[in-house]
Order: structure tokens, then C-alpha cells, then sequence
């Protein structure tokens, strides 16, 4: 017989915010915990592949006790690294080749460029 | 990837679980290493110049370059994404601690009966607020909360937490810290041979072990004011074979008698503990200290050695990370703080000690010549991290 044991989930204190809505800062934390998912899924999907390759068959048991070797760890890793290039493509935007100074004072030039009475 | 602690305590992982932690840990990798980038770019392309108009000077403080960065995107986005990344840390590992802790509560009576340990609790202690009231690094639960008698849950959690939290940076027992710094000092004082050492502040004693293990004839003490951490950090050494006294104490109130101590060390110990509270427990620690003993603290750089922006990046804790005493510690002057406890002027010292699971325990060993070099690997991950401490001798 055990005790069962619960955890707390949240912290005490104020949650630190930084958007001018609080509901963007949970959106984040939202899109944040569902990338994580998509990522488990992903190494469970390709976990169930590799068994498969190497066995040709797959069992429950054998797939939950799964442990990537080396090189395969380094692939997974590798995947995870680009897979969070992809999805967090925009926010890395700001820091792109233009300064935002240097992308307002462009974009006034091409609004002025082509705007009719030009 | 997260690296598991290597002891018979270690958690079971489902396929999933791990894979959760391991993505965590390369989120953590692009946030601290991609993000931060760009955070830093930004500032000198936009913010920077933008703040130097307005304010008709550069942002010279770590607190203007912060407010000069708050309304800016990229902060934001960065500064969102890492508070999720901490919570997301503790959440990887909550459920197998859920899971598993009932599970191994008889073995981790086991490991704390068999020795070679002692473990002391004081039930009457009172909890400092700095640790009771609020939780720090985003844990929920802190270092102090017990879910049952004899409850080790939050040493558990904290430790397989932070085994995410450092992707296997500080060595599979995460006693980089305490392991690098007791190297370097062994090397450089070959005839200083401590009989007793004392770790302050100690949790888990990630950092107390080293000690022990570099100084395998001393007797080696270590304190926190947290139960729970105190009863995992007594198995996890006993499950190790490593021998410590551990005691339920407040650092600035020691029960220890005066002249006990050839070393009182602690590690990422002050930054989380109040001002007024880290004077006295430095007068504490001169007096337990016997002559010719050494007080030393390896800790985050202070704001004076870096710029304003490198400042601002280390302060960012303080505001978000729920440390809300690391900024006000890391304004001080160390020599300072040491010299208001009793020591020496010229007892003071600090060291900056390249990481022995980074760099290999020689360079570790050859950098006892090149001591006090800052560069902005000094306490922070980065291409290689050095750790930085201060401290004091007390004179003979």
C-alpha cells in the first residue's frame, strides 16, 4: 500500500506577464505545452519506425521501453532542434538583417514610392 | 538532452515523459542561446540607440537597459517563452515524482537509515519567508513543502528538475559546481588540508559531495532550512556511499560552536537570500570559521564586473524567476560584504575557475595561476563557463 502523492501544479505568488492582454501570455503557455506535445508524438512516431525497420514488428511493451541508441538520439535531436526553427520562424523576425529603424524608414520610402499623387 | 542523476534514487521515465524533458531541454537551448542572441542584437540595433535619444545618455544601469527593453517584442517574446520554459522544466519531471516517490518511500528510508550519513531535523525551526512565502526558480512547492510525514518529494523534484534545467552541463551527479571549485583549491594550497567543512544553504548537496570527495579525511557538515531537501539530499549521499552530516539550520543563526570549521562554503546560495539575513550569516560564518580558515562562496558574477546590458540579462531572474533577492546580492561589493563580517581586507579573495565537466579537470588544475579573469563566460553558460566565488581567510 502507498500514499498517493499530489504535487502542486502552480507556483505561489504572482505569475509573472508581459503582454498588454494577460490572455496572450496564457496563449503562449498554451502553444508553448502543444508544441511540446507535437514533439512526444513525433519521438513516438519515430520510435514505432525505427522498431519496425529493425524487427518488423512492434509490441506495446517493447516500444514504452524504447531507448534511442547514439546515433539515433543525435537524429531526434537534431529534428527537435529544426522543428523549433520552424515553428518559432516569426518570433526570430526583429532580429532579422534589417534594424526595425531601418525597416520603418524602407517601408515609408516604398509606401511614398508608390503612392498616386508620387 | 536531460540527463538523469546517475544514484539507485533515480526516477523511472515513461517513453513520453522523456521525451517531454528532452524536448524542454532543446527549448531551453534555443531560448537561452538563439533568443538570447537576438535579444542582445536587437538592443544594439534598436533599443539602444532609441534609449540614448530619449534619455540623452546610453542606458549605463542594468535597471535602465530594463526598462529601455520592456515594451520591445523580442524581450517580450524571450522573456515569455523562458518563464514557460522554467515551469515546463518542473511539469517534465512532476508526474513520474508523483508516480514514483510513493513507490520508493521504503528505500529512501533505507538509504537514510544505512550510513555512512547522519541526518539532524529541527521541527522547530522557523522557516524564513525569503523561502516559505514565495517559490523560487518557478518550483512549485519550494524547498520547504512536505506532502506527508517524512515527505522528500520536493528534494526529489528539485533534483530530477534540475537535471532537465542543466542538460547534463554540470556532470551526471550535478556537482560541477562544488567539484570544480574544491579541485582548484586543493591545487593551489597543497599544505591547506581542512579537518572540517561546512556548506551553507546546501538543498540537495549537489555541491556538498565534491567536498567530501576531494577532502576524503575531512568531516564534512552541511545545513539548509528545508526538510524535505534535507531528507533526499541524506539518501541521495548514502545511496552514493558519501558520508555527510546534514542539519536543519538557518545560515544566519548557526548552532555550531565558535572556531568549528576549516571551510564554510556555499554554492547559488546568496543571490536567494535577503540582505539583512546574508550580514548576519556572514558574521556567522567568520565565527564558526577557526584561524587560517577559508569562507567561500561560489556565486553569479556582480553586476560591477559586467556591462550594463550583461547586467540587465543576469538581473532578468530577479524580475521573472521568482529570486526576488538576487539583484539586491548581486549590487553588493563582495570584499565589501566580507570585510563588514571581520575578515582582513587583505584576507579577501576570489577566484574564477574554469568548469571541470567542461574543460577537463587539468585546465581546471593549471587555471590556479590565472585567477580573477572575468570574460563573458564568468558564471554564465556559454562556450564554456567558468565558475566565479568570492570569499574570505580568516587570519590565523
Amino acid at each position: 500500500m502507498t500514499d498517493e502523492l499530489q504535487l502542486p501544479r502552480h507556483t505561489r505568488g504572482k505569475r509573472p506577464h508581459f503582454f498588454e492582454d494577460p490572455a496572450v501570455d496564457q496563449m503562449m503557455s498554451v502553444v508553448l505545452a502543444m508544441a511540446a506535445e507535437v514533439s512526444v508524438l513525433y519521438d513516438r512516431v519515430d520510435a514505432m519506425q525505427r522498431l519496425m525497420d529493425e524487427k518488423g514488428s512492434l509490441s506495446r511493451a517493447e516500444l514504452e521501453a524504447y531507448q534511442p541508441d547514439e546515433a539515433a538520439a543525435a537524429e531526434r535531436q537534431a529534428r527537435r532542434e529544426a522543428y523549433l526553427q520552424r515553428i518559432f520562424r516569426v518570433v526570430r523576425r526583429e532580429a532579422g538583417t534589417f534594424s526595425t529603424e531601418e525597416a520603418e524608414t524602407y517601408t515609408a520610402e516604398v509606401e511614398a514610392e508608390l503612392s498616386p499623387g508620387s | 538532452m536531460a540527463s538523469a542523476p546517475h544514484h539507485d534514487l533515480k526516477l523511472g521515465t515513461t517513453l513520453d515523459e522523456t521525451a517531454r524533458q528532452d524536448f524542454v531541454a532543446t527549448l531551453r537551448g534555443f531560448v537561452l542561446n538563439d533568443m538570447a542572441g537576438d535579444m542582445s542584437q536587437v538592443y544594439e540595433q534598436d533599443v539602444k540607440p532609441r534609449a540614448t535619444r530619449e534619455m540623452g545618455h546610453e542606458p549605463a544601469t542594468a535597471s535602465e537597459v530594463h526598462k529601455a527593453m520592456r515594451p520591445n517584442l523580442t524581450f517580450k517574446m524571450y522573456s515569455s517563452m523562458r518563464v514557460n520554459t522554467q515551469e515546463m522544466v518542473w511539469d517534465s519531471v512532476r508526474e513520474a515524482v508523483q508516480r514514483e516517490v510513493p513507490v520508493w518511500r521504503p528505500r529512501l528510508k533505507q538509504a537514510g537509515a544505512k550510513g555512512p550519513g547522519t541526518l539532524h531535523l529541527n521541527p522547530d525551526l522557523e522557516i524564513p519567508r525569503s523561502v516559505s512565502a514565495i517559490d523560487v526558480h518557478l518550483l512549485p512547492g519550494n524547498y520547504d513543502s512536505e506532502h506527508g510525514p517524512e515527505d522528500a518529494s520536493q528534494g526529489v523534484w528539485f533534483d530530477h528538475g534540475s537535471a532537465v534545467f542543466y542538460m547534463g552541463l554540470l556532470g551526471p551527479d550535478q556537482g560541477d559546481i562544488g567539484r570544480s571549485i574544491s579541485t582548484f583549491i586543493k591545487t593551489k594550497y597543497p599544505d591547506f588540508s581542512p579537518d572540517k567543512i561546512l556548506d551553507l544553504g546546501c538543498t540537495i548537496g549537489q555541491n556538498t559531495l565534491p567536498w567530501a570527495q576531494t577532502y576524503p579525511d575531512a568531516e564534512v557538515h552541511a545545513i539548509d532550512v528545508g526538510a524535505p531537501v534535507l531528507r533526499y539530499a541524506h539518501a541521495r549521499a548514502n545511496a552514493l556511499g558519501v558520508g555527510v552530516h546534514w542539519h536543519q539550520m538557518n545560515a544566519s543563526s548557526l548552532d555550531f560552536e565558535d572556531e568549528t570549521f576549516d571551510v564554510v562554503w556555499s554554492s547559488m546560495f546568496w543571490h536567494e537570500v535577503p540582505i539583512k539575513d546574508i550580514r548576519k550569516a556572514f558574521k556567522e560564518a567568520y565565527r564558526v570559521l577557526k584561524p587560517g580558515g577559508l569562507m567561500l562562496h561560489m556565486e553569479l558574477p556582480p553586476n560591477s564586473t559586467l556591462s550594463a546590458y550583461d547586467g540587465f540579462y543576469l538581473d532578468w531572474d530577479s524580475w521573472y524567476n521568482m529570486e526576488p533577492f538576487y539583484k539586491s546580492f548581486r549590487d553588493q561589493d563582495p570584499k565589501a560584504l566580507c570585510v563588514e563580517a571581520g575578515f582582513p581586507a587583505d584576507g579577501f579573495a576570489q577566484y574564477v575557475v574554469p568548469s571541470v565537466n567542461w574543460f577537463g579537470e587539468e585546465a581546471t588544475k593549471q587555471a590556479v595561476d590565472e585567477q580573477g579573469k572575468f570574460d563573458q563566460n564568468t558564471g554564465r553558460f556559454a562556450n564554456g563557463i567558468s565558475w566565479y566565488s568570492f570569499g574570505a581567510w580568516k587570519p590565523e
